[in-house]
């Protein structure tokens, strides 16, 4: 390294030129004093001397700011975020092989007093999620790698979804690294609603819960006893749908069955036949045209023309009360154009599944559009419409002996899964930053090119594929809940987290392969900090109180 | 001691004296000046106090002031000559002596030091305390009437007092009977023995346009009446419940507690504990005609009586008399004791046959109507033993022992385990087995003869029981006589009597039949006869037979010690056994009836209907509020609730509406959900919840929807919205 005080008055100004005289003055006076006092040439005087001289010099430079001329391999250089731990900073100059290191601060100052040394740069690495749009702007032309950092134990990604219905399953997931094996915990309060047990090192999770609430809902993503973040979403209420029951006969399963959808709030027609061109029909909530979404029958009228109908349109079927299962498995295949696959699996007629509760012995076997719920046998296929077959024999039993809690949990679920597309559906994906675009989408059979947040309308486009879908990106501006639409709500966080500043920049760069850049050194000149000079100064001075103290 | 002493004394006690009245008198001036300017009684006592102990300073009141009062002495008293100082010396020289006894001479008298100034201290507390009498109620009742000037100025028209609800006082008196002391409290929960009286006090800073109201969980409300200053209700305390207490200030709600608890303790019923626990009792003839019993009873408070009701059953068949008699208990009004009773048996008359029924009765003393108890009724019976019952005679007559027999399976096992060691056995032990299995073989072909209807010999080893002529040759005692000295005797005759009558089985045109008996063949029904005796059928009674025959083969064989020959004849009877078994068996299932198959295509739906209506349409509307949203919705309320914020009227409405549901549910059921409603009651009422409080709701809260939520491992059935065409031709291509 080498030090060099140049053009020192090529470019002076009157202020500098008034500095440079206070120096000379300053000196003068330093050198009056300590001469007038008849100094006998001891070593003290000369210590007295050498300070005094060593003070003036020590300001002087500190007016002059001499530059140090390193040399640089600027091929590579590493721009750190603040708070970012020294190991990691080694860890990442070591096997990228970067030689020069800066922080922010140091390297927006670089840049103003040298711009040149931007055209000298080669490949730029930004080290964490700190990025001054100063320092970007200007290096914009060069290649600029991010590596974002996370401290250990804190969210590296998380997801969920912002809105939702009732009873939809709300999936958080993300990726953390953790330092020892640790359970990550989603809770309701006090009540864990999902949990897994991560192990030493990276890992990605996914937690799942049904949605329980109706409005604004916070859940809390915990770390052993450490929450890492603030689930919010907004789930909206069960939209009632609508129900027909087509009924070979009057039976008992369907008639408890569609009491308890009417009590939900459901619309339900029943369509039984009572004899020879003879049909009773019972309804329940009916108010104006009824439209069904949702047809349960069994599997012998797989063949009727109002579900075959109903099913060509895209409606949902749900078929129940299975004797046959296999015949009829075959009849509904052949009817609806569905490839369901069930086999036996036991000689018995029925296999019990739970107190008061039997299924038909057959299972099913998986099939591509095919998925079946997780505690009962009862298997969704999507065809235009969604068919699904339950082989549960009686549920109705469950409910006369009091335990209407499982009865729901059946339907509940068959449901959730049966239910035809609501008319309004929202693709945003939580979480949601405070001056952070984001992108989402509305699915809806209403036109939704203009969307309300909070009263204000913001455009959004129709996609050329669906015409019932919208992309829209919006920068929310105010923290918490932002009122969308009329009715909804979408919670917008501080933009300080990693994750957050993460997402910031993450428009702008790319976390792309590197690629090596040919060797070629490069020299450029810096400043001594400041601080420094201060230092000096402060402890010259002191020496010099000190001195004749001693 | 010298009057001049005593004197001293006396002055001396005057001077504290008039110490302490002058720094009272001016305390209480002060206390009554601070009190009129400051209001405060805490700050007047104060000042007063220290002004007390500032004029005992003053005064002198705490020094020794002997020398004081030698001083006043010596200036009231003209001829003491100031020498009242030689009183206090100890030895007295010649002339303090002299003015002694000069002094002694003399006959003093006690001055009076009350001077007219202490009339000024008197005039300055009087003049305090006027000042205070007159001011203070002057002054207050001003205040007053500018307070409900201002009162009436602000009502009117722009800012108004709203009256605050300031607290609420309980007082339970329990039942006099209980004798439990009332209780006061500010505890607004209520536990309590049913009947208690509650009364309710509440107080508001105003009273007017107020009402307070008493509110239970569904809603209803009843008033408070208003008294003085003050709001009263007062309610007799029945069943459990909860309730609110309200204040409304003209329209408006200006106050909801949290919801309290009634618990109505119930009264229990005496409790009686018979010693006996034996219901039944038999009574003999040489038993005490006293019979002493007893029991305990007790109460939660008092029983006021007990006693014994005893009921004698006399006679038997339609003819029963009863006769009862109430037996009081002498002690009454106790909390527990130990009854013991004797019951005179003569007194009742109790005779041979009869019957005594009691039990044990008590009143508790909770009024209006008392609780009663019954104990089990306990049955004394007397044994008549001049009466035989039925039943005895039966198994006096004869001593019924189990029948022995061996089946044919375990005789044919016997036999070949004989046949094995036959080397190892003496030939009598040998042939006494043989002869043994035998007599196995015959008992069992008489068991089987019996189903064949041979039942003239149904004595397995016996003889006859009346030998007929041929057989006893006139001998009556024959059949009486256990004649072991005869052997075999006995079996020979039963033996050849069967082999005879078998032989009259197999062939029916026996030239030995009775005419008259051939005769009546026709008419009557003869048992002994195995042909029309049918318990079976044609072929199972020849197998039967067979087996018999069988039977009959293998005896003589075993009888003449031969086991080895007897083994066919063995085997093949209980062949012919096991097939007539079988035989029997599969008589039932020959009679099933088959129905002809019912063709249900045809059959179905095709009922006649003729009195059907066609328009069979009907509909029902369920508008009946759904908890479970409820739940889900308030959830989110609180989830969502700003501490500083209050809930908008319709989130309001929803927390109340859930409180009421649930607080039904929870009386129903327990109480353990209690602190959900409390917390709701708070969030209804705005007041801020602890962090913990929100998370214990929360977790409750969702405690109540768990059960009713979809698994979290069922398929995600995301909503969307797709092109149908576009589907369509995807799912077709794929």
């Amino acid at each position: 390294m080498n030090v060099f005080i140049f053009h020192i008055f090529s470019d002076f100004e009157l202020f500098d030129w008034l500095i440079t005289l206070a120096l000379f003055v300053l000196l003068g006076i330093q050198l009056t004093i300590l001469f007038r006092n008849k100094p006998e040439l001891s070593l003290r005087f000369w210590i007295k001397l050498s300070l005094n001289l060593l003070l003036w010099l020590t300001v002087t430079l500190l007016f002059i700011n001499p530059d140090i001329e390193k040399s640089m391999d600027s091929n590579k250089v590493l721009l750190v975020s603040e708070n970012i731990p020294k190991e990691e900073i080694k860890l990442i100059k070591d096997s990228l092989k970067i030689s020069e290191t800066f922080n922010q601060k140091a390297f927006n100052r670089l840049l103003i007093e040298k711009p040149e040394i931007v055209e000298q740069l080669g490949n730029v690495y930004l080290l964490g999620q700190d990025a001054q749009p100063e320092i970007l702007s200007k290096i914009s032309s060069k290649n600029i790698y991010w590596i974002p950092f996370f401290p250990k134990e804190t969210l590296q990604d998380l997801h969920w979804k912002a809105i939702l219905y009732k009873d939809e399953i709300q999936e958080v997931s993300g990726k953390i690294y953790v330092e020892k094996p640790q359970i990550i915990r989603l809770k309701w309060a006090n009540k864990v609603l999902d949990s897994l047990s991560l192990s030493k090192g990276f890992s990605y999770f996914r937690l799942k819960t049904p949605t329980f609430s109706v409005g604004k809902t916070d859940l809390s993503l915990d770390l052993a006893d450490k929450t890492l973040a603030k689930i919010h979403f907004f789930s909206t209420r069960y939209q009632p749908q609508h129900y027909l029951f087509v009924l070979s006969n009057p039976d008992f399963e369907s008639k408890i069955l569609a009491d308890w959808l009417g009590k939900n709030g459901n619309i339900v027609e029943t369509i039984a036949t009572v004899a020879k061109n003879t049909q009773s029909t019972f309804s329940i909530n009916q108010s104006g045209k009824f439209v069904p979404d949702v047809i349960i029958t069994d599997p012998s009228n797989a063949g009727n023309t109002l579900v075959k109908k109903a099913f060509a349109e895209g409606k949902s079927i749900l078929f129940i009360n299975f004797a046959n299962a296999d015949l009829a498995v075959k009849s509904i295949n052949q009817q609806l154009g569905t490839n369901w696959k069930i086999t036996k699996i036991d000689n018995q007629e029925n296999r019990k599944i739970s107190e008061d509760l039997t299924a038909q012995s057959y299972k099913f076997l998986p099939n591509t559009f095919q998925k079946e719920l997780a505690e009962y046998p009862v298997a969704i296929q999507k065809k235009v419409g969604k068919v699904a077959i339950s082989l549960l024999n009686e549920t109705f039993p469950l409910m006369l002996s009091g335990d209407s809690i499982k009865y729901s949990r059946i339907w509940q679920s068959t449901f959730q899964a049966l239910n035809a597309p609501k008319a309004h559906n929202f693709n945003l994906i939580g979480p949601v930053f405070v001056d952070v675009t984001k992108d989402f989408s509305v699915n809806s059979t209403s036109d939704a090119s203009n969307l309300l947040i909070e009263k204000v309308s913001s455009q959004s486009t129709q996609s050329a594929i669906n015409s019932k879908s919208f992309n829209a990106n919006y920068i929310f501006r105010k923290k918490g809940w932002n009122q969308f639409q009329d009715t909804l709500a979408i919670f917008v966080e501080d933009n300080t987290s990693s994750i957050a500043k993460a997402k910031q920049l993450a428009p702008y760069l790319q976390t792309s392969v590197m690629e090596n850049v040919s060797e070629k050194a490069q020299t450029f000149r810096s400043t001594l900090p400041e601080w420094l000079w201060f230092v000096l100064i402060l402890l010259l001075l002191t020496a010099l109180w000190v001195e004749p103290k001693l | 001691m010298n009057p001049f002493k005593q004197i001293i004394l006396k002055v001396h006690i005057q001077l504290y004296l008039i110490a302490v009245l002058k720094s009272t008198l001016v305390a209480g001036a002060m206390f009554f000046l601070i009190l009129l300017a400051t209001k405060s009684y805490f700050w007047a006592s104060l000042l007063a106090v220290s002004g007390f102990f500032l004029m005992a300073f003053w005064t002198k009141l705490f020094q020794y002031r002997e020398r004081d009062a030698i001083e006043i002495l010596h200036q009231k008293m003209e001829d003491t000559e100031y020498s009242l100082d030689l009183l206090k010396v100890e030895n007295p020289n010649l002339a303090e002596q002299l003015q002694l006894e000069r002094l002694f001479a003399k006959s003093p008298q006690t001055p009076w030091l009350i001077q007219p100034k202490i009339a000024l201290y008197f005039l300055f507390f009087f003049a305090a305390w006027a000042l205070y009498a007159g001011f203070s109620t002057k002054l207050f009742s001003t205040t007053s009437t500018e307070n409900v000037l201002e009162n009436t100025s602000k009502s009117t028209p722009e800012a108004k007092v709203i009256p605050r609800f300031l607290n609420a006082t309980l007082h339970i008196t329990p039942p006099t009977y209980t004798a439990l002391p009332a209780s006061h409290s500010e505890n607004m929960n209520a536990m309590a023995i049913a009947g208690s009286i509650l009364k309710w006090t509440a107080n508001v800073t105003s009273t007017e346009n107020v009402s307070v109201k008493l509110s239970n969980n569904r809603g209803d409300e009843i008033a408070f009446q208003k008294n003085g200053e003050k709001f009263e209700y007062q309610d007799q305390l029945l069943s459990s419940g909860l309730y609110a207490l309200k204040a409304y200030w003209k329209d408006s709600l200006i106050y909801q507690s949290d919801y309290y608890r009634l618990e109505a303790i119930p009264d229990l019923a005496p409790k009686i504990e018979p010693a006996s626990k034996e219901l039944y009792t038999f009574h003999f003839l040489k038993n005490p005609k006293n019979i002493q019993i007893s029991a305990k009873i007790s109460d939660d408070f008092l029983v006021s009586q007990a006693f014994i009701v005893a009921t004698l059953a006399r006679g038997s068949g339609e003819n029963v008399k009863f006769r009862e008699v109430k037996i009081p208990i002498s002690t009454v009004n106790f909390k527990q004791t130990n009854v013991i009773k004797s019951i005179d048996l003569k007194a009742f008359n109790f005779t041979p046959g009869d019957e005594l029924y009691y039990y044990w009765a008590a009143f508790d003393n909770k009024r209006p109507t008392p609780n009663y108890t019954k104990s089990d009724t306990y049955f004394i019976v007397y044994k008549d033993t001049t009466q035989a019952e039925e039943s005895d005679l039966a198994t006096m007559a004869m001593n019924i022992m189990p029948e022995y027999f061996r089946s044919q399976r375990q005789i044919i096992i016997d036999t070949e385990k004989l046949i094995a060691k036959r080397k190892k056995l003496p030939s009598k032990e040998f042939n006494s087995i043989s002869n043994e299995i035998g007599f196995d073989q015959k008992a069992l072909r008489l068991r089987y003869g019996q189903y064949l209807g041979e039942e003239f010999e149904n004595n397995i080893g016996g003889g006859h029981a009346l030998p007929s002529d041929d057989d006893g040759k006139g001998d009556i005692l024959q059949g009486f006589r256990h004649a072991h000295d005869q052997g075999e005797h006995d079996h020979d005759a039963g033996e050849k009597h069967e082999e005879h009558e078998h032989d009259h089985g197999g062939n029916k045109a026996d030239d030995n039949k009775d005419p008259l008996a051939s005769m009546l063949a026709d008419y009557v029904h003869s048992h002994d006869d195995a042909e029309a005796n049918t318990f079976y059928e044609q072929s199972t009674r020849s197998l039967l037979k067979m087996a018999l025959e069988q039977m009959w083969q293998s005896e003589l064989h075993l009888r003449m010690y031969e086991p080895e020959k007897a083994i066919p004849f063995e085997k093949k009877a209980l062949e012919y056994l096991k097939s007539a078994q079988h035989k029997a068996r599969t008589f039932v299932k020959k009679t099933s009836f088959d129905p002809p198959p019912i063709k249900e295509k045809e059959k179905r739906l095709s009922g006649e209907l003729t009195k059907f209506n066609d328009k069979f349409t009907y509909q029902k509307n369920y508008s009946q509020a759904q908890i479970e949203t409820l739940i889900a919705e308030v959830m989110s309320i609180i989830s969502s609730k700003n501490q500083a914020q209050k809930l908008k009227l319709t989130e309001k409405q929803k927390v109340l509406a859930l409180g009421n549901i649930l607080s039904g549910k929870i009386l129903n059921s327990n109480l353990s959900s209690w602190s959900i409603l409390t917390s709701l009651q708070k969030v209804v009422n705005d007041k801020n919840l602890s962090q913990e409080e929100i998370s214990t709701l929360k977790t409750k809260l969702y405690g109540l929807v768990d059960k009713t939520l979809p698994s979290k491992n069922n398929p995600r059935n995301d909503s969307y919205l797709s092109e149908r065409k576009l589907e369509k031709a995807f799912l077709k291509n794929y």
